[in-house]
């Protein structure tokens, strides 16, 4: 006979709005090994928790049963609570009655109906509850960033100066991400080059933070404290080691291509580095581009080249490098807008995204911070500002809000004011300023720079001799808008980054609908993902700004160092298990495990008239699994079993819930 | 119009006998004469004088693959007589890991189709002198009278859409290959007609056949697919099905063995021809791999393959949007 104590809570009025909690008591009290009961306004409370820890003392309890909200919110509180008061934590059962219950069902006589079933549930389960033990496992006091944007930047940057070393992987020739390419920064309109620059130096200067830039990450093995990981290091063509920076490379270059960085506005050659403060300041060659490479004829880099830097040879090469912990800060990307026919994006030159304005208006962009517009080259007087291009339209968008545009775009009428004393015209659906000195930013670009915001979306835009006439509706007026413009600036939406779920797949992490990483629990957990050890930062979560990029940059780097700073790690005990009696080692569990955590192994065992026989079963490896059962669905046998969700454990659930 | 079985006989004979005595293999899986004429049985044999009885003749219809397991942990090879379809038998007991190939002798014998001995021992020929295959038809001569038997009629319904008359990987083939087409295309309008009616009626169409049930579990045991080390059928912690002779209880039988077996069914339709009660157990079988057919694309679910339609995790290619 066990002895279960049920703790009932009433979530304030949570739960105890539609379930009667003292007809859910009442009911436990008769459930087979139940010794205790007892309610609480929130069990999760310290007095609440108190409560627990005091009954399991004084009433010798054995089982602890708590009826409360998802056991993802809280099982690990009341966990902890059990092992305080001595019992393994594992010897605890969460009943739901919140989220599965009480917030479901307005009808209280069924509601409470409900809570009590899911109670029983939980009561007969947890007498099948066995102590379950933590294993402990080594930790590679090593960190690795993916991406070199600012998140990436300052993740590194703060672990590096928690003194535990941290490897950044950037795909393209040089850390700074997006950031690198904005001119000035909202709301403070400090520029954006001179707060990223000296951190990409500081990186580059930091002994623990090691670059590999024009590198890619290929696979991905192990688990959390253990992650094996192999690293594409694209072929650079040109040796880093011997490599000045000199410039003379490019300037000698014959092939000019358009400027990824610059977004097609302005031209590279085909070495280049992408900016002026790239870090390194080494040059790529982009082989597709390249002369030698097409043609077999030109070395012209290599010739020039006063430290004999370049070898047109050099092949991609895999490293396969050790982490504890990994930081996934790849990013986003700028929606192209071309689904919108109507503002004639990529028919009209002047028509250009609130990105290429970036590269427009900067000081180390093509024009050198002149507005020049792209058809001629004259500066504009009159701009319209379109604002939601993309964002919260599902029809030919994506359904969310990128967060930024209302921002950026003040910011464009601002320094369109300041700089050239253009006037922007700014049609919204909405301006969303949540952020501190956001409204006041707002006001000041309509106050102070003359913007003239129109709340509606605009329907066409066509040329007109050299002006864009912008069709549009200003809803609160109800009345039809015509405004002949010299340029249009497309606030376009923040997607995810180019091939986010095929890196998802190879990190094994999950993803929204919208290609976003998912985080754990979107208020509690805002930073890590499901995966063990693996942690977010910045865009490539969702839309967000620099301040909230830094942020959460800063908070993935304080659990890596917490996670790299603790001596062992403890394993959670949930894992699957082989029953290697009855196992017939048909491996069908190994293909459909999504962690690859199981494989074969050879038993001995002693059969009937004493000899000794060699069969094949399958084998866990406990520090990979994590608990998520696909196995033991595949094994036909039920040899399969994940620790604290046995087949014994669901038989009793089934058995509680029907019988 | 090919060789009979039973032109295989003596090859078969001298073949095991060759192989008993050099000691490559310890003993022989093949058939022996049953209580008539139409009903060979297993036999199994260890020494070369014994290799006398046995025979092969075309009633040899029963997958002899299931006994392999009684000999997995022995020392030394077994030899084995297959056709194509107890070759996808073997198949499946391989890539499940119950059996490990380099302890079998396979001896392949092609096969353009089995007579039902249940049909042919109705027409009174007595005791069979010689079968000739005419092409369309074999030819039955026995003690009482000859027939020549149509083969759309009178073979085994599989052996009818088979598409695997010679074995494959035999390590001696009986003769030389047959011409390896289906004498008709697979043919699922039964399970169509089943799918379409009404579901009281199909319910009843079930509870019908399934009450019949009396758990003899020989559909499991003589299964190549029903290879687990401890059938979850046998184990009583947790008890998953009680074992009485219940309605609820036989249905849940069943549908779990169909589960079990989904995907992995090599179509040899032997659970139904053992069935003393006369189930049409491929019904449900037939039910599930036209599943897998139209599901997932696989005309050939019946074919073990190194990658398994239902056991896998192939994430980057899950059309799904997100996981």
């Amino acid at each position: 006979m066990r002895r279960v104590g049920v703790f009932v809570c009433w979530c304030g009025s949570n739960i105890a709005g539609t379930v009667d909690i003292e007809q859910v008591k009442a009911a436990a009290a008769k459930m087979p090994n139940v010794a205790y009961v007892e309610d609480n306004k929130y069990t999760c409370s310290e007095p609440g928790q108190a409560a627990i820890q005091k009954a399991i003392k004084e009433q010798k309890l054995d089982r602890v049963v708590v009826a409360a909200c998802s056991p993802r919110m809280h099982e690990n509180t009341f966990r902890r609570t059990v092992g305080g008061a001595g019992l393994n934590p594992y010897l605890l059962e969460i009943a739901n009655i919140r989220e599965h219950c009480s917030w479901v069902h307005p009808d209280k006589v069924a509601g409470t109906r409900k809570a009590v079933d899911l109670v029983r549930r939980a009561v007969y389960k947890v007498a099948k509850n066995v102590p379950l033990q933590r294993a402990s496992i080594d930790v590679t006091k090593r960190a690795l960033i993916i991406g070199g944007g600012i998140a990436g930047i300052q993740a590194a940057l703060d672990i590096a100066d928690a003194g535990q070393p941290v490897v950044v992987v950037e795909k393209t020739p040089s850390i700074g991400g997006h950031m690198a390419q904005l001119d000035k920064t909202f709301p403070t309109l400090d520029c954006s080059a001179c707060i990223l620059t000296p951190k990409m130096v500081d990186a580059a200067q930091n002994q623990n933070i090691t670059l590999m830039t024009w590198s890619e990450v290929e696979k991905v093995d192990g688990y959390i404290g253990n992650f094996t990981v192999t690293i594409r290091k694209k072929a650079r063509h040109v040796d880093t080691t011997k490599c000045t920076g000199c410039g003379i490379c490019w300037s000698k270059c014959p092939a000019k291509v358009s400027s990824e960085f610059d977004l097609g506005i302005g031209k590279r050659k085909a070495i280049y580095v992408p900016f002026p403060q790239a870090i390194p300041n080494k040059p790529v060659i982009d082989e597709k581009n390249c002369i030698f490479f097409k043609t077999g004829k030109c070395k012209a880099c290599q010739m020039f080249c006063p430290t004999g830097s370049i070898s047109f040879d050099q092949k991609d090469e895999l490293v396969e490098e050790k982490f504890g912990a990994i930081i996934v800060a790849t990013g986003y990307e700028q929606w192209d807008p071309s689904p919108y026919g109507e503002y004639g994006y990529g028919r009209y030159k002047d028509v250009i995204t609130g990105l290429e304005f970036e590269r427009l208006v900067n000081a180390s962009g093509p024009t050198e911070g002149k507005i020049k517009r792209p058809s001629d080259g004259k500066l504009p007087k009159d701009v319209v500002i379109i604002q939601c291009v993309g964002s919260r339209d599902e029809a030919k968008g994506i359904p969310y809000c990128s967060k930024t545009c209302c921002m950026y775009s003040a910011k464009h009428a601002i320094l369109l004011e300041e700089k050239i004393h253009a006037h922007s015209y700014v049609f919204y659906m909405d301006v969303r300023t949540p952020g501190k000195g956001y409204e006041e930013f707002y006001k000041r670009a309509t106050e102070e720079h003359h913007a003239t915001y129109i709340r509606g979306r605009v329907s066409r835009v066509y040329q007109k001799g050299d002006k864009l006439v912008c069709l549009g509706e200003d809803t609160l007026l109800g009345k039809k808008v015509e405004v002949e413009a010299d340029l249009v600036i497309l606030a376009s939406a923040m997607v995810h980054q180019n091939g986010a779920s095929k890196l998802a797949q190879t990190l094994g992490i999950s993803y929204d609908q919208n290609e976003f990483y998912t985080e754990a629990h979107a208020k509690l957990r805002p930073v890590e993902t499901n995966t063990a050890g693996i942690f977010l930062a910045g865009a490539c979560q969702g839309p967000k700004d620099i301040p909230e990029t830094v942020a959460q940059a800063g908070a993935a780097a304080s659990k890596v160092i917490s996670l790299l700073s603790k001596p062992k790690l403890e394993t959670e005990p949930l894992v699957a298990q082989v029953n290697e009696a009855i196992c017939s080692g048909c491996l069908w569990c190994k293909p459909i495990c999504p962690y690859k955590a199981i494989d074969g192994k050879v038993v001995k065992e002693r059969i009937a008239g004493g000899k000794t026989i060699e069969r094949p079963v399958a084998a866990v490896n406990a520090s990979l699994c994590q608990g998520c059962g696909a196995c033991t669905v595949a094994c036909r046998t039920g040899a399969m079993n994940v620790l604290g969700f046995t087949n014994e454990h669901i038989l009793a659930e089934v058995d509680a819930l029907c019988l | 119009m090919s060789a009979t079985f039973t032109d295989h006989q003596a090859a078969l004979r001298d073949e095991v006998k060759k192989l008993l005595t050099d000691g490559s293999i310890k003993g022989f899986i093949g058939y022996a004469r049953g209580r008539d004429s139409y009903h060979p049985v297993p036999a199994i044999v260890t020494r070369p004088d014994q290799v006398d009885g046995l025979i092969l003749d075309q009633f040899s219809i029963f997958g002899l693959t299931k006994y392999l397991l009684d000999y997995i942990f022995e020392d030394g090879k077994m030899g084995i007589v297959v056709k194509g379809c107890d070759a996808l038998g073997l198949g499946r007991l391989i890539n499940d890991h119950r059996v490990d190939r380099n302890k079998v002798h396979v001896v392949g014998l092609p096969c353009a189709g089995v007579l039902n001995g249940e049909k042919v021992a109705k027409l009174g020929l007595g005791k069979v002198q010689r079968v000739t295959d005419k092409g369309s038809a074999f030819l039955v001569e026995g003690d009482k009278g000859s027939k020549e038997l149509p083969k759309t009629e009178y073979l085994w319904d599989k052996c009818l859409w088979c598409e695997n008359h010679n074995p494959a990987g035999a390590d001696t083939l009986l003769g030389s290959e047959v011409e390896n087409v289906a004498m008709k295309p697979r043919d699922f309008s039964d399970i169509t007609a089943l799918e379409k009616m009404p579901s009281a009626e199909r319910a009843a169409f079930w509870t019908r056949q399934f009450s019949r049930c009396i758990r003899c579990y020989a559909c499991r045991n003589v299964c190549p697919a029903c290879n687990c080390r401890e059938c979850v059928f046998d184990i009583a912690d947790p008890r998953w099905v009680g074992n009485t002779v219940k309605l609820s209880e036989q249905q849940m039988f069943h549908f779990t063995r169909a589960f079990h077996v989904a995907g992995r069914c090599v179509d040899c339709g032997e659970c139904e021809r053992v069935c003393p009660m006369e189930i049409p157990l491929m019904k449900l079988q037939r039910k599930l791999q036209k599943d897998v057919i139209e599901l997932f694309g696989n005309p050939k679910p019946f074919v073990p393959s190194e990658v398994e339609v239902l056991g896998q995790f192939r994430v980057t290619e899950d059309p799904e949007e997100f996981m």
